[in-house]
Parts: C-alpha cells; sequence; structure tokens
C-alpha cells in the first residue's frame, strides 16, 4: 500500500463520506450501520481499484453503497423472520429521525419501490445530475427523469394522503 | 427539474470520527465485512437445521408396498381384471409326499388341470 495513495483515498472518503452517508441512511435509517456501509464501499473499491479509473470512482461508489445497503436491509429482514421478530420495517425510536427529519417523510420514502428511491436518493439527496445517476445506476437519462417524476409525485401523494401541508 | 419541485431532504451529519476509523480500516481491510461474514454463517447455520428438522417432520414414513398394490397383482384377480392368468405353483401332499400343483393353461370354462411334479 503506497502512502500517497491512502492519503488520497482518505481525502476521497472525508469528500463524498457526508453525501454518501444521507442516501444510504434513507436506506438503513441507522446512523452507526450507514457509517459501515460507507466504509465497507470505500474499502472494496479501494480493493478493487487498480480496474476502476478516476472518473468512474463516484458512481462505482455510490452504486457500491447502495448495494451493501440493500443487502444489509435483505439480510436484516431475514434475521428478522429467523427469529420471528416484528417484521415490520420500523424507524428506530432513537430520536433521530423525529427529531430531524418528519417521521411522515420518513414513510413516504421508505415505501416507495427500490428503483425510484434510489433515483430520488441520489437526485434528492446526493445532487447528482441526471447524468450522473445514469451513471451511476447504468440506467439511461430519461429512465432517470420518469423514475424521478414517479417517486415525487407518489412521494407527495403519500404526503397529501397523510395530511402533510407543504412547507 | 425546478427548485421548487425538490423535495427539502435535511443534510445530515454522519457520526463523528469516520474519517480516523477509515484510515484505521484502510491500514487493515481485512477488518471489512467481518460482522456480516459471521451474521450470514450463522443464519446458515440455523437454515440448516431449520431445514433438517423440516426433512424429518414432512419426510414420509418408509413404507412397504401398498396392500393395495399386493391384492391387485395377486393371481387370483387375472381373470376379474381381465388379464392373462398367471403360472400359479402350490403345494399339496400326495401320499404323505409333498408335490408342487402347476396350473396349466386351459381355453375350457370351468376345467382346471394342474401339473403335478414331486418336490
Amino acid at each position: 500500500m503506497s502512502g500517497p495513495e491512502e492519503a488520497q483515498w482518505i481525502a476521497l472518503y472525508a469528500r463524498l463520506e457526508r453525501r454518501i452517508f444521507n442516501v444510504v441512511y434513507r436506506i438503513l435509517w441507522d446512523r452507526a450501520e450507514s457509517q459501515d456501509v460507507v466504509q465497507d464501499a470505500f474499502l472494496r473499491c479501494w480493493r478493487s481499484r487498480s480496474r476502476i479509473t478516476s472518473d468512474g470512482l463516484e458512481p462505482v461508489l455510490f452504486r457500491t453503497a447502495l448495494n451493501l445497503a440493500s443487502n444489509r436491509r435483505r439480510s436484516r429482514r431475514l434475521w428478522r423472520f429467523i427469529s420471528f421478530a416484528d417484521t415490520a420495517d420500523e424507524i428506530p425510536a432513537n430520536g433521530d429521525c423525529d427529531a430531524i427529519l418528519p417521521r411522515s417523510v420518513d414513510m413516504a420514502v421508505k415505501a416507495l419501490p427500490e428503483d425510484l428511491r434510489r433515483v430520488l436518493l441520489l437526485t434528492e439527496i446526493a445532487g447528482m445530475s441526471y447524468a450522473e445517476v445514469a451513471a451511476t445506476l447504468g440506467i439511461r437519462e430519461g429512465t432517470v427523469g420518469s423514475r424521478r417524476t414517479r417517486a415525487v409525485a407518489l412521494l407527495r401523494a403519500a404526503l397529501d394522503i397523510q395530511g402533510v401541508q407543504k412547507t | 427539474m425546478s427548485p421548487a419541485d425538490r423535495i427539502p431532504f435535511p443534510d445530515l451529519d454522519p457520526p463523528s470520527g469516520g474519517v480516523d476509523r477509515f484510515r484505521m480500516r484502510l491500514g487493515n481491510p481485512d477488518d471489512a465485512s467481518h460482522a456480516v461474514v459471521a451474521r450470514w454463517a450463522a443464519a446458515g447455520g440455523v437454515m440448516a437445521v431449520l431445514a433438517i428438522i423440516a426433512m424429518l417432520v414432512l419426510a414420509p414414513p418408509d413404507v412397504a408396498e401398498p396392500a393395495t398394490t399386493i391384492v391387485f397383482d395377486a393371481p387370483e384377480f387375472d381373470r376379474l381384471l381381465g388379464r392373462p392368468l398367471q403360472q400359479v405353483e402350490t403345494t399339496a401332499m400326495i401320499d404323505d409326499e409333498p408335490v408342487t400343483l402347476s396350473a396349466m393353461p386351459v381355453t375350457t370354462p370351468g376345467i382346471r388341470i394342474y401339473e403335478v411334479r414331486p418336490n
């Protein structure tokens, strides 16, 4: 492992951690687990760095983090099934969500289908352009636009049903 | 996308110390995902136990050939079912000697002819 290369990756982590964390958090709804996923994504890409170009690094990092988060979510559901625990995907009652994000928005985001949610999170939270989202998810820009439109419509409809006023 | 169309998601702070932790893990990349691997290994063990229990509970008992098959394969049903008559052998005692009686094919109804062979 070369020192300068390691320093570059640490700088990259410091630059991207917040954005990727905010996306992953809306999938896992757990701060510690979300940070684990962000770090695991970086470590995976670090190990595969010889096969990743610098231009493609950011999309690969986001895609890896999204896939890891989805895997963890699935494994969490499997564990709940095996342990016969409550299978409802509860928002943790640790105050994080309630204090920072309106609970109704959380629920509406959770209710979105996976493909729509990914697009919404990358455009709204990661602040990516349609082209960047397309590169990250491996879909066409037009698909990004249509998925985002559907996601926003579903989100607004869900919030209207819940009686949440637009501010 | 217009700014008015945007969903106002708050920007959350990740837990502190992430960079330091990442630096430490970068020095020892093998530690990544150990917890996940352990959980999957445990899950695999639980699933294996459940599968064995399910096999024991749900597997059909090891039974002999059903009685109905034995009955309908019996030579006595050949005529009833319109099947070709099977060669039937039975043992009898003639002059206190055991002999084998074999039914011979006969086309005349009501008549049976047996071949008698000493054992």
